[in-house]
């Protein structure tokens, strides 16, 4: 046996040791621990208000938001989206456009848009308002949700400090959409919830010009400034983006419910609107939830508004899933159309009957569509040419 | 402590190496499956286990009780046997419970799971050097012990990585492959104890109902079909083939079918949209199109499309056999004669092929790696400009953002526009959700839609119907005002594209990584700071040495293709050398500090030589000079583990632990740091031209330094 083993402990560490194995293990776990956080929480997707995020100065791009309250000792809610953040003094909302600023809530996405497009209307994709007509869409940065498999990640999770964008206040979007023969403009590409203020100064300027505005949006917006907004907005579309609490929480880091509200208001207030179901594989792939949200359509809206299906594709963060089978579209849009919604469409697949309008009384195709293009329209003052049915939409 | 078998110690520090190796490659293997095959991933997966070693090492330090070591010693022989299998299970199945189904998992999530998981086999991995270098019996000195354990180890890499790459990878799954090593372990720890089986029943009882249990789950139970599923959830899982290039996953719902390639998305049936842009937007700008040369993914239905332009001969290369077999077996894929397959790296049989294209189409992932990036170099596009015939046309896709380019992106489209405008005249960029990059000598019309229909195609996609919405010329427009003109070309040794790319993956994860980087980079250079000129010295090693490795096989993989055999050569090569170097110092009867600088005097002239070698002979160096190369770095490097055990000697476990530390935290930082930061920053030259400044500053303090010496 060895001889120092005889006299000591059979295991030993000096204090100095310990000491610095102390020290060192903190310095290596800190890092660790500083990451942990996401990994463990509960809802790893949802934003958080950022404190002491506020820029030092308000930019010329700023402005008081319209729906908050203010609270005791300088804080401050923020009631455009049921997000309703809190924020203390120099604190940035989740959707990183809204600050705090002597405990006055502050938008900092008025007339700063970062993408300015020119798109047809079909690709928003509304079928039912003015087609074949272009529209003006517009986004700054910022979103209430963070989904992960977000197009445009790259300005709805950002801060609009980080980005590059244009100089365009109301006026400016009004002029650039007469030169460009726009019928009517899109708040859309992020979430244009987020930038509300915007958004509900840019419809009103435009509604006296006679020019439409749109809404492209997750629906999920309280019902003060729904209201508002409905009063200069002329369409919408509304992703559905599951019809599950859960799901939504997962994928989106939102809620179904104020979505569904959304929609009710908008029909209250006789907004034209469609919308969107993307079908992700392994959630929203189920046909039985495609029915429940068929069922609550039906009950709640009607049958006249249409729905989109349309196909999933990994990107962003949701990389690891495989693209939505075209078959089970076609079922979904079958399965509702037995269910007796009248106007449902597939979209970003193969040119199909899918993409067509057909009329729901005499079932004559009374669209036809190839790609953004209509190739034919049968429809004559509101109603189908064949059989005089009046078609759901607003046509030219 | 029992009668131990004389060259049982030895055997199981070889077997130690030889299950190490096996363990580190594979389960980095089964990470990359559920993370991504990037370079930072890898990087921080290797850095991880080289650091969570190192701690183990460190750890062993304390250890003094020769009873307590050896009961240690084969305790963890045992338990090393199991925990890599244990890793895989744990890998699948906690996959779906950590992480939200389909999720890319960021990088902070990644270094906890990874830690988590990796601590228990590293910790104990590590330690078992150490411990090894106090039971291991004496026919030297207690002072030798250390560079003798350290020899051991090597042959053990040595054969571990062989067996892995000639034979293991080529023929068994991931699972499948541990349970060689585990073999190798169980072995190990019933010779360890072979003295003592009379005695010890309930040892040898327990090591045989080891090796029973071991057998009798791989021959009855489907283990890697059902832990599979575990990765791939509420999805039905048709096939799966494991390569040396990863693993392709075939999974069927409803009538579509869906390939997945280590864990990602490659594509799912219907394909049509991404292979008529890719086809389309390129051959219907010339009059006709006879040849066309087909770099990957020929099976996602893009053959067909080039069919259409009846073109007589298609050369098609992929260099991952199993993707082939994949796609003949579930897409029904009869190729039409005018179609030749090549199995082989695109760029190498592009640089061999003495065949002129009209079209070379590039169907790769994005440069999103140094290994991906070789596709989209300057030197590349030359090579490729030598097969195109006159007015050829080379075209590729990669992701793009439809409605706004940001800062990274605006980089990283530039990189690559100004790489092909130094080769070609003409350069087109369509935008979109992908953004096609079309560059020839001639002139390019971005009007689609006229060319398809003057040429009569028919498309599903790419016609006047879609294109109105897509290919716009305000969409054109605003792709092209986003180019940046002073971005650097993109290069083999100074890879742009790959570290803008890395930028914008990084980008999506909006982690805070400033902080944890900042508290690291403290970590490290307190440690630095604090430890010895000799333990400095062999932390510069390992840097060194893993940074080097990076080096040589990515300067491998751009001058020779990415050969599987080939890059497993050249690591064996360093390994050999690790062994070379290792042995060679051990027999020294006298080490002194001199010792020491002539071992860093000759790594700072063999940077200098390596510099010089790549700089003026790169296009004719063959596989033996990788080889030389490889072992040379591994002979230096091997050769100072033995001396500096000698010189700071003062008992085997504390030095053992102590030194091993230093080599593998060294080690850890290079190969973080030389991959993610240093080769995209400065390119491959200035990063040899920093360690060359850093090996200066390491003689320097030897320089110094007073009696360093037995």
């Amino acid at each position: 046996m060895d001889e120092i083993s005889k006299i000591e402990p059979l295991f030993y560490i000096s204090r100095r040791d310990l000491i610095k194995s102390g020290i060192g293990g903190a310095l290596l776990l800190s890092p660790v621990s500083a990451l942990a956080k996401p990994l463990f929480s509960a809802n790893k997707n949802v934003k958080q208000v950022t404190e002491n995020d506020a820029p030092e100065k308000l930019w010329k791009w700023s402005k008081e938001v319209y729906f908050k309250e203010e609270l005791k000792n300088n804080y401050v809610k923020c009631l455009t989206c049921p997000n309703e953040c809190v924020l203390a003094p120099d604190a940035r909302s989740r959707c990183r456009s809204h600050v705090n600023k002597g405990g006055k809530l502050y938008t900092l996405v008025y007339g700063n848009p970062c993408a300015v497009h020119i798109d047809p209307i079909e690709k928003k994709p509304l079928y039912h308002f003015f087609p074949s007509s272009r529209i003006l869409s517009i986004a700054t940065t910022g979103c209430s949700f963070n989904c992960l498999n977000c197009q445009n990640w790259e300005i709805s999770q950002e801060r609009p400090e980080n980005v590059r964008f244009y100089d365009m206040f109301p006026d400016s979007v009004l002029e650039r959409a007469a030169k460009a023969d726009c019928k009517s403009i899109a708040y859309t590409y992020s979430e244009a919830t987020t930038f509300y203020e915007y958004m509900v100064d840019t419809s009103r300027l435009a509604r006296e010009k006679g020019i439409k505005n749109v809404w492209v949006t997750n629906g999920y917006m309280n019902e003060p400034p729904l209201m508002e907004l409905c009063k200069s907005l002329d369409a919408a579309n509304v992703d559905i983006k599951s019809f599950s609490e859960d799901i939504y929480s997962r994928l989106n880091a939102g809620r179904l419910k104020p979505v569904l509200r959304t929609l009710n208001v908008l029909k209250e207030k006789n907004v034209w609107f469609e919308m969107t179901a993307l079908i992700v594989p392994t959630y929203t792939d189920n046909m039985e939830m495609v029915k429940r949200m068929c069922n609550w359509i039906l009950e709640t809206l009607g049958p006249d508004y249409p729905l989109h299906f349309s196909r999933f594709h990994p990107q962003y963060k949701l990389t690891h899933l495989p693209s939505t089978p075209v078959t089970f579209l076609e079922s979904a849009r079958k399965t509702a159309m037995e269910m007796g919604i009248h106007y449902v469409y597939v979209g970003n697949i193969p040119p199909a009957e899918s993409n067509h309008t057909y009329c729901p009384s005499c079932n004559r195709k009374i669209i036809d569509r190839a790609g953004y293009r209509i190739t034919e329209i049968n429809i004559k003052n509101g109603k189908c040419s064949f059989c005089r049915e009046p078609i759901a939409g607003v046509w030219n | 402590m029992g009668a131990v078998n004389r060259f049982s110690i030895p055997f199981a520090i070889t077997v130690l190496g030889i299950s190490h190796v096996i363990t580190q490659i594979t389960i980095i293997r089964e990470f990359i499956n559920v993370f991504a095959g990037n370079e930072i991933v890898l990087g921080v997966l290797f850095s991880l286990w080289l650091l969570l070693t190192g701690f183990g090492a460190w750890l062993g330090r304390f250890i003094r009780s020769s009873v307590v070591q050896m009961a240690l010693f084969r305790a963890s022989l045992f338990l090393v046997a199991f925990l890599p299998i244990a890793h895989i299970f744990f890998i699948r199945f906690l996959r779906d419970y950590l992480f939200i189904r389909g999720e890319l998992p960021g990088i902070g999530p990644l270094i906890i799971w990874a830690t988590v998981l990796l601590l228990p086999y590293c910790i104990i991995t590590g330690g078992l050097l150490t411990l090894a270098c106090s039971v291991l019996p004496s026919y030297g000195t207690k002072r030798t012990s250390i560079g003798r354990v350290y020899f051991f180890d090597n042959i053990g890499d040595i054969l571990g990585g062989v067996l892995f790459t000639f034979i293991l990878v080529h023929y068994f799954n991931n699972l499948t492959i541990l349970y060689f090593p585990a073999f190798l372990c169980l072995f190990g720890f019933l010779l360890v104890d072979s003295r003592e089986y009379g005695k010890q029943f309930f040892k040898s009882l327990l090591g045989i109902l080891g090796v029973i249990s071991v057998v009798g789950v791989i021959i009855f139970v489907p283990l890697e079909e059902i832990t599979l599923k575990w990765l791939y959830p509420g999805q039905k899982i048709v096939d799966h083939l494991e390569s040396p290039y990863g693993r392709v996953v075939v999974t069927s719902d409803h009538d579509q079918t869906s390939f997945f390639e280590n864990g990602e998305h490659l594509f799912s049936t219907p394909n049509i949209f991404a292979n008529e842009e890719l086809v389309h937007y390129a051959l219907p700008q010339l009059p006709e199109v006879q040849s066309v040369l087909l770099v990957s993914g020929g099976i996602s239905g893009i053959i067909d499309e080039i069919s259409k332009y009846k073109v007589g001969h298609i050369d098609y290369v992929e260099i991952d056999p199993s993707i082939i077999t994949a796609g003949t077996r579930h897409l029904n894929i009869h190729f039409p004669p005018a179609v030749h397959v090549h199995l082989e790296d695109g760029r190498k049989y592009i640089q061999n092929t003495s065949r002129k294209y009209d079209v070379v189409i590039l169907n790769l992932p994005d440069p999103s790696s140094l290994q991906l990036n070789r596709f989209y170099t300057l030197e590349f596009f030359k090579t490729v400009k030598y097969v195109l015939s006159p007015g050829g046309i080379v075209c590729f896709g990669v992701k793009g953002a439809e409605n706004y380019i940001s800062d990274d992106q605006a980089r990283f489209l530039s990189t690559l526009n100004n790489t092909l405008k130094s080769i070609f005249h003409h350069v087109l960029i369509i935008p979109g959700e992908r953004n096609i990059f079309i560059a020839s000598d001639n002139p390019l019309s971005s009007d689609i839609a006229s060319l398809i229909a003057s040429r009569n195609i028919e498309t599903t996609y790419v016609n006047e119907n879609y294109l109105a919405g897509r290919v716009t010329a305000e969409r054109l427009s605003f792709v092209k005002g986003s180019l940046i003109d002073d971005t650097p070309a993109n290069h083999d040794f100074r890879p742009a594209a790959y570290f803008y790319s890395m930028r914008i993956w990084l980008g999506m994860f909006q982690e805070h990584f400033k902080i944890p980087l900042i508290v690291a980079s403290l970590f490290f250079v307190m440690y630095f700071a604090g430890t010895g000129i000799v333990n400095k010295t062999l932390f510069s090693t390992g840097f060194t040495a893993s940074s080097m490795e990076v080096i040589i096989l990515l300067s491998y993989q751009i001058i020779h293709g990415s050969i599987y055999t080939g890059i497993g050569l050249i690591i064996a090569a360093f390994m050999f050398g690790l062994a070379i170097g290792s042995f060679s110092t051990n027999q020294l009867t006298f080490v002194n500090k001199n010792t020491l600088l002539t071992i860093e005097l000759a790594i700072i002239i063999y940077l200098l030589i390596f510099m010089l070698i790549i700089y003026v002979g790169k296009s004719i160096l063959g596989t033996v000079i990788f080889a030389i190369m490889a072992t040379s770095m591994g002979a230096l490097t091997g050769a100072e583990f033995p001396v500096a055990g000698r010189l700071v000697f003062s008992s085997p476990w504390k030095t053992a632990g102590s030194l091993y530390a230093a080599d593998l935290l060294g080690g850890s930082l290079g190969a973080f740091v030389v991959s993610l930061f240093l080769i995209p920053a400065v390119g491959i030259y200035n990063t040899c031209v920093l360690l060359i400044v850093f090996k200066m500053l390491i003689v320097s303090g030897l320089l110094v330094k007073k009696n360093i010496q037995e």
